[in-house]
């Protein structure tokens, strides 16, 4: 299950599926979501059980510090368990609209 | 450490439901805030700051010797007028929803904001782009954009220009394995792909260093979880390969807008 042939290709994959009770070698992590996560076909691979991601430094690149990945992980968790996420949403959601509400549409018309 | 877990454990007690409502929400935020904050240091800190907002200082003296990211009163300033009872003159409460609306109003909300939109460079530029680029002086050839297209290039390479979650290919790079003949193995598909920033790249102020107001206060919370994290992600560092993951573009921007992470599994 390996393509070859070229010299910048896919060698290993990056998804290791393993039990639940899996212990992770280094800089494996596992997805977490959030209840407001959005139904979409990608999202469906962070719901999947037993998914596990290891990073490897391939090319001599560094794999993501895992301190820089502990701080949107500690974020979100706050915001989604605090309930706070709906309000950050909502203000998102009205400044989305705002935005389109004010954008010129081709014809040089707008809302305004 | 006793006296501030008393403090985040008592109910609040208000006539005003919907006032009361705003209250729990600002509860909850900072009991989760110091619950999930990185271990020690983190947690310690937004204890301290929960303090500080409790019982404020009477002038602004006690920042002197703080660093400007890192603006939380030392606990030997704290803990005093906390044991003799000076807590803020407004009810315990009211200052810690004031602590957690700024919280949420100056930090969470921009961090937000800047997570969904922070953009990768294409990763395959247009050959204007190569072209223009040539022409330009060599002392002046590496621009913030130049960084970033190395940056991505490296961080393609690493996750073999693959979404980290989906597995999903580069549309580019399925092409090329295509027209060389190779075997792709079955099943695998294609995505439009973008190196995410694990913290925004928007929130640094690029090469000069220069951050922008609005999100001094972001920083300051960061700081406040993990000390020293500024200095790690300080110019073009926030476009290092150890910032940033390979993701489907939908996975990306629901990455910047904390609908999902990463956790460590301990080894």
């Amino acid at each position: 299950m390996v393509a070859r042939g070229s010299a910048d290709i896919v060698h290993i994959p990056l998804l290791i599926k393993r039990s639940s009770s899996y212990q992770g070698m280094e800089d494996t992590y596992q997805p977490r979501t959030a209840r407001s996560l959005p139904p979409s076909q990608a999202a469906n691979h962070l719901t999947e059980s037993g998914k596990y991601i290891t990073f490897v430094a391939r090319g001599g690149f560094e794999v993501p510090d895992p301190r820089l990945l502990r701080l949107p992980a500690a974020c979100a968790k706050i915001l989604d368990m605090s309930g706070a996420a709906d309000y950050v949403d909502r203000l998102h959601f009205d400044a989305e609209e705002l935005r389109q509400e004010h954008t010129l549409r081709e014809d040089g018309s707008s809302n305004l | 450490m006793a006296y501030s877990r008393e403090l985040f454990r008592e109910p609040v007690s208000t006539t005003n439901a919907s006032v009361a409502d705003e209250l729990f929400r600002a509860d909850k935020l900072i009991r989760h805030l110091r619950d999930f904050a990185p271990p020690a240091t983190g947690r310690a800190n937004v204890v301290r700051q929960a303090l500080a907002h409790l019982c404020p200082a009477p002038t602004l003296s006690v920042l002197t010797e703080s660093d400007e990211f890192n603006p939380i009163p030392p606990l030997r300033d704290i803990l005093p007028r906390a044991r003799i009872g000076h807590v803020h003159p407004t009810p315990a409460f009211s200052a810690l929803e004031d602590f957690g609306r700024s919280l949420l109003e100056y930090f969470f909300v921009p961090l937000v904001a800047e997570g969904g939109k922070t953009s990768a460079p294409p990763l395959h530029a247009s050959p204007n782009f190569y072209t223009w680029r040539s022409r330009v002086p060599p002392d002046q050839a590496q621009t913030s954009s130049d960084h970033r297209i190395s940056a991505c290039a490296q961080c393609m390479q690493r996750d073999d220009s693959r979404c980290v979650i989906t597995g999903a290919l580069n549309p580019g790079v399925y092409d090329k394995l295509r027209r060389s003949g190779a075997t792709i193995p079955v099943g695998v598909m294609t995505a439009k792909l973008d190196a995410a920033h694990i913290i925004p790249h928007a929130l640094n102020g690029g090469k000069d260093c220069v951050i922008k107001e609005e999100n001094r206060f972001v920083w300051q919370v960061l700081e406040m979880f993990d000390p020293g994290v500024r200095l790690t992600l300080e110019g073009d560092k926030i476009d290092n390969p150890r910032n940033a993951l390979m993701l489907d573009c939908t996975l990306r921007l629901m990455f910047g807008q904390l609908k999902w992470w990463l956790e460590e599994v301990p080894i």
